[in-house]
């Protein structure tokens, strides 16, 4: 017997319009690890939210089909029956956790069960330290990570030991390091325990290889199911973007065998070389549009940065802006990036030294007036919004810059079309999904006229492959308008793509500048997957295109 | 701004979370329930050795002051509402509907007598504040009543969260040119309501969130156990013993007309009424508490028996 | 929950009993200080045990936590304002949307959770119990309009609490550390607190006017998610919804 069996399910959420699903079949056997990929909105987390019992005892709505968990139908069951047998993690730990230290948070769900303490206290145990959370026993949660609590949550649902684990982006809010963690807990869990793992999930590159079955879905149908390799083709031929990038790259250069991670992809390379298919070739070096001198946008002199009740953030740092430069920052958590920048544009006031933005000293009194040439884009891109609708959102963004005037709302109408958001126009900025968000948040920083410099702090957390290919895109187009871009980025692939000059932050300070293909190039963890895939054989290789020129080179020979 | 709790390596600190509330409402209460200022100068001496033991000073400041500021209203008002006793020291002028303005000696000491209770007080909890970890406090409340401890922990947990997201609102509205900075006091409020109901809408967001997380791991009714693994240290029996002990004698000295003092219409002699088995009592209890806790830091034996 | 309103009744009588023995000036139990913290003890824990008998999930649960920190943090962002307190407001709205009982929770944790920043002391459980009362009647203000969103009453409720807030807390302060126990010194007590009340009730009545509307709105919006709506099962569905 199939441990979830799902037969010709249609739902629709309480006062929608369409169905959130339709018609969809799904067997989950004991043991799998089903990973389920599409674009926002297709019905990833409605699919997930039926597998125990939320949909429809904690959403209602209106159900057809059936949906079978264990043999029983969620209907006549509620999510308290099912809580022990299918375990749910979440996009975002802070909406998750409900106590105050993590030994309390763990216990949670075997405390709502009625667990005997002897079993409580032994679980508890067995998850600390299996999860290697026993030095933050006693912790109070709003003084961990990220990465810590959304591990925390992991550890609460699988205290209940279920059969079933489902979780839904849970690395959506985390930089690289957490989240890369996050997934090989899941991965040893689902190795070591045989739990049955079903994840949507956006960093492919960690866990496509590893799923035993992968499913496409789009607009509440699933339209591929399957194992990952055909997956990959699948997706391939039908130009979607939800494959990992190294894999996307040998399709898009033709290539007839599919790797799915750079060490297959090097394999797969030597082989060739080695009976002689392929001789590694040289391609011409990218020019690697590096830094290029023209006016100065902003400059920081000897900065400084102390907190009151904390370290020295920024320890002496001189960095230079010029007006046409893309400049990526990279840097582990806590290397002062976000301090950086929030020096930069006046949002805080250097301990020592000098910044200057646009020639002039920038502070919270001069933003006002420096706004209409700066756009910010924050990391949360719920704290730009204020109002109901998107469309008020940017008309207000307008008014503050001081283009008050009868062509606001057509300048508003047009730059909504243009980022592809003119059905979002009259929704509630804060009911969209994550990469609906940024791209709001990206439509009224970048406002027409296009400000001088704008600034982006982790513009492509939680974005999926397709919103992030977007999202360059439009930068792209940017340039032409001459605005000088400023990215704080844990995502190597979305700084080589989308910069020309990179710099390194550690420890408060400046480890390298220079053009992006040295700082990114040659470094294993801080290049992009086709960098180390091709790295030997051009060291300066950073882009998609890039490789797919190369590897046509080498197909071609 | 954070609790004032913070762990401290002492042996006040070591105890278990409900001896240190017996510890602390033990002088609360005797002070509340002791008339004689002899006997409430003692304990609020014993309470400030308590301080000093814990080594919470510092954190205490807060309530030291409030406690003063308290007891001067106290002292203030006193004369004015009270005017009763027999040594008039200002005749006051006679207001209409109210009655003489008279300002007398006993409505002073009583004025001042009740001072220093509130003083006292004031200083326990802050003894209390400081000592006990408010997580635990929680944890013993959810005992009797799980729903209020759940719904408070999560406050707890939350209002960091809140703070963090209020700030960051903020900065995002700053770079993007609304002007919070400058003009008069009332604008800068006024330009900051639609950042409050930003926090608000966010925070009621997060609760859909939690919500449905916690229904995910079974919460509902029906039956439920709690984890809990608070050890009882001797210490613990000890200092329980010392404040049942002044609890008891204090209660029997008030019963017994020992504990009382009588300000009108003519002061009492503080020292007539008073028991020395009592004093004796209430100024040893902390005293040994001192000793126990200055002893325990030092020697190695002692630290490991207790 | 048979147990818990047999707990409720004894706590109600020992209440009583407690109120009785004070007035009988019976020691220890003459001693009104003391009396007074018990009295609001014993008076929290009945009203407390109310919202835990109460068919209350997880919803309730999350959203009374949350406006506690909201409360909370409202109450810590204007202690150095004199009187102007959004606590109150909070407080009562909440009571006006989501019921009397979760109204008292929200009051009485604010009191509860602020004093872990502002500082605990014999005051708190009976702020706790005045913030309570003023969630509650912001509940049965709701049930008595039959949740119509009028601002008048509303705002005339705010404004009442700013001085029955003062007055509550004036109450426990008179019974506490002044002497003699007479109306002439609980009205002294009161007119010296006066302007405090009055800068809390005009704050109050602020709040109301400008904030009653959006807020209630999106207090209402949150709790329409309350109610699952299970709708009519699919033709060809073997098994109905059970509820």
């Amino acid at each position: 017997m199939a441990l979830v069996e799902i037969e010709d399910l249609t739902y629709w959420y309480p006062g929608a319009d369409r169905p959130a699903l339709q018609g969809v079949d799904l067997r989950v056997e004991e043991g799998e690890f089903i990973l389920i990929t599409g674009p926002t909105g297709c019905g990833k987390t409605t699919l997930m939210r039926l597998l125990n019992g939320l949909i429809p005892h904690f959403h209602g709505g209106r159900l057809g089909g059936r949906v079978k968990v264990m043999g029983g139908d969620t209907r006549g069951t509620t999510p308290r029956d099912l809580a022990a047998r299918v375990g749910m993690v979440f996009q975002d730990a802070e909406d998750q956790i409900v106590s105050t230290t993590v030994e309390r948070e763990i216990a949670f769900g075997l405390e709502n069960s009625g667990m005997p303490f002897s079993i409580v206290a032994k679980r508890v145990e067995e998850m600390l330290a299996g999860l290697g959370l026993s030095r933050l026993r006693h912790s109070f949660i709003p003084e961990l990570s990220g990465g810590e609590m959304q591990k925390v949550v992991l550890a609460s649902v699988m205290a209940m030991h279920p059969e079933v684990l489902v979780l839904d982006e849970p690395t959506s809010q985390l930089d690289p390091v957490s989240a890369e963690e996050l997934l090989t807990l899941v991965r040893r869990i689902h190795e070591e325990s045989g739990t049955t793992v079903v994840m949507s999930e956006h960093r492919l590159e960690r866990c496509y290889h590893y799923a035993s079955r992968v499913l496409y879905m789009e607009k509440g149908r699933i339209l591929f199911d399957g194992r990952p390799r055909d997956a990959a083709r699948w997706c391939g031929e039908g130009n979607k973007a939800f494959i990992p990038p190294v894999s996307r790259v040998f399709i898009a250069a033709g290539w007839d065998e599919i790797p799915l991670t750079v060490n297959q992809a090097r394999i797969l390379l030597r082989d060739r070389a080695a009976s002689g298919e392929v001789s590694p070739a040289r391609a011409a070096a990218s020019d690697g549009n590096g830094v290029r001198e023209k006016g100065e946008i902003a400059r920081s002199r000897g900065l400084w940065f102390v907190y009151p009740d904390g370290p020295e953030a920024l320890k002496n740092v001189d960095m230079r802006l010029g007006a046409d430069d893309r400049m990526a920052l990279l840097g582990e958590n806590g290397a002062g990036k976000s301090t950086f920048i929030r020096c930069l544009i006046g949002l805080l006031r250097p301990s020592r030294g000098g910044v200057t933005l646009f020639g002039e000293s920038p502070s919270q009194e001069r933003l006002p007036a420096l706004a209409p040439r700066l756009g910010y884009c924050p990391q949360n891109p719920a704290s730009y919004f204020i109002h109901s609708s998107v469309k008020e959102e940017l008309l207000h963004t307008l008014r503050l810059r001081g283009y008050g005037g009868g062509r606001d709302g057509e300048t508003v109408r047009d730059q909504l079309s243009r980022l592809g958001l003119e059905e979002m126009a009259e929704r509630n900025p804060r009911d969209l999904s994550t990469g609906e968000r940024e791209k709001v948040v990206v439509a009224a920083t970048t406002l027409p006229p296009a400000p001088e410099l704008i600034v982006m702090d982790e513009p492509t957390r939680g974005l999926d492959y397709e919103s992030k290919r977007f999202m360059l895109e439009y930068l792209e187009g940017l340039k032409e308008e001459g605005a000088a871009l400023l990215v704080v980025t844990h995502d190597v692939e979305f700084a080589a793509a989308a910069a020309g000059r990179a710099a390194l932050m550690g420890d408060g300070g400046v480890i390298v500048d220079g053009p992006a293909g040295e700082v990114l190039s040659d470094s294993l963890f801080f290049s992009p997957q086709v960098n180390r895939l091709l790295g030997h054989l051009n060291s300066g290789v950073l882009r998609e295109e890039e490789a797919v020129e190369i590897l046509k080179g080498m197909r071609g020979r | 701004m954070l609790p004032v709790y913070r762990f401290k390596d002492t042996l006040i600190h070591g105890l278990h979370p409900l001896t240190a509330l017996m510890l602390t409402l033990t002088f609360a209460v005797s002070a509340l329930l002791l008339e004689n200022p002899v006997y409430t100068a003692v304990i609020c001496a014993g309470v400030i050795s308590l301080i000093i033991l814990a080594d919470v000073w510092g954190e205490s400041r807060a309530f030291i002051r409030v406690g003063l500021v308290v007891a001067l209203f106290v002292v203030i008002i006193n004369p004015l509402v009270n005017h009763q006793g027999s040594h008039v020291l200002i005749y006051g002028p006679r207001l209409p509907l109210w009655g003489p303005m008279d300002v007398t000696l006993e409505a002073i000491a009583y004025g001042f007598s009740a001072a220093l209770k509130i003083f006292t007080v004031i200083a326990a909890f802050g003894l209390m504040s400081t000592i006990l970890n408010p997580d635990d406090l929680l944890g013993m409340l959810s005992r009797f009543s799980f729903r209020t401890s759940l719904s408070a922990a999560l406050a707890v947990r939350l209002y960091p969260s809140m703070v963090t997201d209020a700030r960051e609102i903020e900065e995002v509205q700053l770079a993007r040119g609304m002007p919070l900075k400058g003009g008069g006091r009332w604008s800068r409020a006024q330009s900051r309501v639609p950042l409050w109901f930003s926090l608000f809408q966010g925070s009621l967001d997060r609760a859909s969130a939690i919500a449905e997380s916690m229904s995910a791991r079974g919460f509902g009714n029906g039956k439920r156990t709690r984890l809990s693994r608070r050890l009882w240290r001797p210490r613990d029996i000890l200092v329980l013993a010392l404040s049942a002990v002044v609890l008891a004698g204090v209660i029997a000295a008030v019963v017994l007309g020992k504990g009382g003092y009588s300000f009108f219409p003519t002061l009492d002699n503080p020292l007539e009424n008073l028991s020395p088995v009592g004093l004796a009592v209430l100024a040893a209890a902390p005293l040994l508490l001192v000793i126990l806790g200055r002893s325990w830091k030092r020697w190695h034996w002692w630290r490991s028996r207790i | 929950m048979r147990a818990a309103r047999a707990a409720r009744y004894i706590l109600v009588a020992s209440a009583a009993l407690l109120v009785y023995l004070g007035l009988e000036g019976i020691p220890p139990f003459d001693n009104w200080s003391l009396n007074s913290l018990f009295l609001a003890m014993l008076l929290l824990a009945v009203l407390f045990l109310r919202f835990e008998e109460g068919d209350y999930g997880s919803r309730e649960v999350a959203v009374v936590g949350t406006l506690a920190a909201v409360g909370v943090a409202g109450r810590v962002l204007f202690a150095a304002v004199p009187g102007v307190q959004p606590a109150t407001f909070i407080a009562i709205l909440a009571g006006y949307v989501f019921g009397a009982e979760p109204g008292f929770m929200v009051g009485a944790l604010i009191a509860l959770l602020s004093n872990i920043f502002l500082g605990h002391g014999p005051w708190t459980p009976w702020q706790m119990l005045a913030w309570g009362l003023a969630g509650a009647s912001g509940g049965l203000l709701a049930a008595a309009l039959r949740h119509r969103v009028r601002i008048v009453p509303v705002a005339v409720l705010c404004t009442a609490w700013g001085f029955l807030f003062g007055w509550i807390m004036n109450f426990w302060f008179w019974l506490s550390f002044i002497y003699p126990l007479t109306l002439k010194s609980f009205v002294a007590t009161c007119t010296t607190s006066i302007w405090f009340d009055f800068f809390h009730a005009a704050g109050n009545l602020v709040f109301a006017l400008l904030l009653t509307w959006p807020v209630a709105e999106m207090l209402y919006r949150f709790r329409s998610r309350f109610e699952v709506e299970y709708l009519p099962a699919l033709p060809g569905t073997d098994m109905e919804v059970q509820l």
